[in-house]
């Protein structure tokens, strides 16, 4: 009896495991997994604060400073203080900042004809970045736990993650699809329109959907399944996506997304500093230097940084909502980049002194 | 990258070039962002993100102007992520300028064709730039596509301002059954049966709409629901024909 009991558990333990962790199984399934995301947003929408109030601009805008302009900052401050970089990527080090800026340049010249499609390219792209993270992170975790997946597995994952993205780029008015598609175009076809509507709820269902579909192949396929926090991750984003814009309270996602994104890069920026052989630091100080530094580039770049356009007479408008799409894109680019994690030494840290949960 | 000397022996001149140029830049833009910062409110730029705060304080300095130049790019280009329009089509009310508020609305229904709102805003702006027929037809496709509060009653005042008795006393009758309560539309339909003659079913109509007006007052709501009769208010010669 206890041999059946026991080899249940361990099946049960396979198949849902708890995962290693990188700090405790309270850090990351909170600031990681996005579990502290849900708690908040439930607390929130009970009390009926989910939509930020005009009362909370000021503790909204710290936040904001504090963990989401941070999280843009510490893509950047990630790459250039990763060993190698400039050798490995001369391009994205020194030739993309130019980019950026003539960009941001050209879009506040010309807010009507480049800014606004600038700002709709970061707000399409927005989705992605966020299901990409997503994961990223799910397969982070999978692979720490000594889970591995094969190329059918790990594309049914990638499109699990990539629903709440596909369900925005199709039912956003505005971005992905309504960007391209001319609402002149949507009013004289409304077959197509209620295509998209279709289409659309299909998506919403499938991201929750989807994950279970996925967790019961791998189960019946006798596959070590991927780590519950893996899960959360992936249900997380589809919450963001589809509850959070629902209610006009977005700006929740846009935090605990910095949050989530800081943690696991501070995680490893203090990993890799240690283990230099020059590093006469503990952890501690490059945590706090790690984020002390996104803090104030944050800060540069986001508050700063458009007034220098407005000191030169453009409008505010313009110089902020574009400053803040240039720097969007920024981080998309140089994620693409950092996060590769099976062609360069970040997989050594994926992989390396897993903590038992 | 060991030393900087090391970079420097290490990197593509090319890259090296582009580099410190973008540094420079960069570095240059942020001494000028905290000078414009300065300039403008006198500190250093504040954690709360705003893109609206230039426009609103040339908006309450009263230099309408420039207000309107900031406000309308938010408005309108950057649509998706900061709505200034109320902001804007008061700056607009405020300098008279109807051709311009009515522009503002036109924009926001080629954007957002599918919403009611912006269509029913660009319904009044046309009624308050004396365009009536414009504004009724706007109005119109409002009343059809979907139950907008206070269409009927915005429809039922713009008709009467047309002269077109039925119509008005139609609109406001259907407009009465969806929400029976609303004093605006009891006192439309009032004036268009006082219009049409029919002096008895106007008296019952007029103290009907006082009497739900006392009682919304009572019960601490607006009596006049809806946005429509704020903004009709505006609109000359509009209550002079009754």
């Amino acid at each position: 009896m206890n041999a059946v009991a026991e080899s249940v558990a361990l099946a049960r333990q396979r198949a849902f495991p708890v995962g290693r962790m990188f700090l405790s199984v309270p850090f990351d399934y909170l600031a990681i997994g996005g579990g502290l995301s849900l708690v908040t947003i439930a607390v929130l929408g009970w009390s009926g604060h989910l939509r930020p109030s005009g009362d909370m601009r000021v503790p909204m805008g710290i936040l904001l400073l504090l963990l989401n302009s941070a999280h843009f900052a510490a893509s950047t401050v990630r790459l250039y203080t990763k060993p190698g970089a400039f050798r490995l990527w001369p391009w994205l080090t020194m030739g993309l900042p130019l980019v950026a800026i003539a960009g941001l340049t050209a879009g506040v010249l010309l807010p009507e004809q480049f800014g606004r499609h600038l700002f709709a390219l970061y707000l399409t792209w927005s989705p992605f970045h966020y299901a990409a993270q997503a994961y990223g992170l799910a397969c982070m975790y999978h692979y720490r736990s000594g889970g591995i997946l094969d190329t059918v597995e790990r594309r049914l994952v990638y499109w699990t993650c990539m629903l709440p993205f596909l369900h925005t780029f199709i039912a956003d008015p505005t971005t992905g699809l309504g960007w391209f598609l001319p609402h002149a175009v949507l009013v004289v076809h409304p077959s197509l329109q209620l295509l998209i509507l279709q289409v659309s709820f299909v998506l919403e269902i499938l991201t929750f959907v989807a994950p279970l579909i996925v967790a019961a192949r791998l189960l019946v396929r006798g596959r070590q399944g991927l780590p519950l926090i893996s899960w959360l991750i992936i249900f997380t984003n589809g919450i963001w996506w589809l509850t959070l814009n629902f209610f006009q309270a977005f700006v929740w996602a846009t935090v605990f997304h910095g949050l989530q994104y800081l943690a696991i890069v501070t995680i490893f920026h203090a990993k890799e500093q240690v283990g230099l052989p020059t590093n006469r630091h503990s952890p501690q100080y490059h945590v706090l230097w790690f984020y002390g530094v996104c803090v104030v580039l944050g800060y540069l770049l986001f508050q700063v940084w458009p007034y220098a356009y407005v000191f030169a007479g453009s409008g505010m408008a313009e110089a902020v909502l574009t400053s803040a799409a240039v720097i969007n894109i920024h981080h998309f680019v140089v994620d693409h980049y950092i996060w590769r994690l099976r062609k360069d030494p970040n997989y050594a840290i994926v992989v390396s002194a897993p903590r038992p949960a | 990258m060991a030393s900087l000397a090391d970079w420097r022996s290490e990197t593509r001149p090319l890259y090296r070039v582009l580099f410190e140029v973008g540094l420079l830049l960069f570095g240059g833009s942020l001494l000028l962002g905290f000078w414009g910062s300065f300039r403008v409110w006198g500190t250093p730029p504040s954690p709360v993100f705003d893109p609206l705060a230039l426009g609103k304080k040339f908006y309450f300095a009263g230099d309408l102007e420039k207000a309107a130049r900031e406000l309308r790019t938010a408005s309108l280009v950057y649509y998706l992520a900061v709505d200034a329009t109320a902001e804007l089509a008061d700056v607009y009310q405020r300098t008279n300028d109807r051709d311009a508020l009515v522009q503002l609305h036109e924009a926001r229904v080629a954007m957002r064709p599918f919403d009611a709102e912006p269509r029913f805003a660009l319904g009044l702006a046309l009624l308050n730039a004396n365009r009536t027929e414009e504004g009724i037809a706007t109005l119109e496709i409002v009343r059809r596509s979907v139950p907008y509060p206070g269409v009927h009653e915005a429809l039922a005042a713009a008709y009467l301002q047309a002269d077109r008795l039925g119509e008005a006393e139609a609109v406001a009758r259907e407009g009465l059954t969806v929400d029976p309560l609303s004093a605006g539309l009891h006192q439309e339909l009032a004036f268009a049966l006082q219009k049409r003659g029919d002096a008895g079913a106007a008296e019952r109509e007029f103290q009907r709409a006082a009497q739900l007006a006392n009682e919304s007052a009572a019960a601490g709501a607006d009596p006049m629901r809806g946005p429509a009769r704020e903004t009709l208010r505006d609109v000359p010669d509009a209550r002079v024909a009754r």
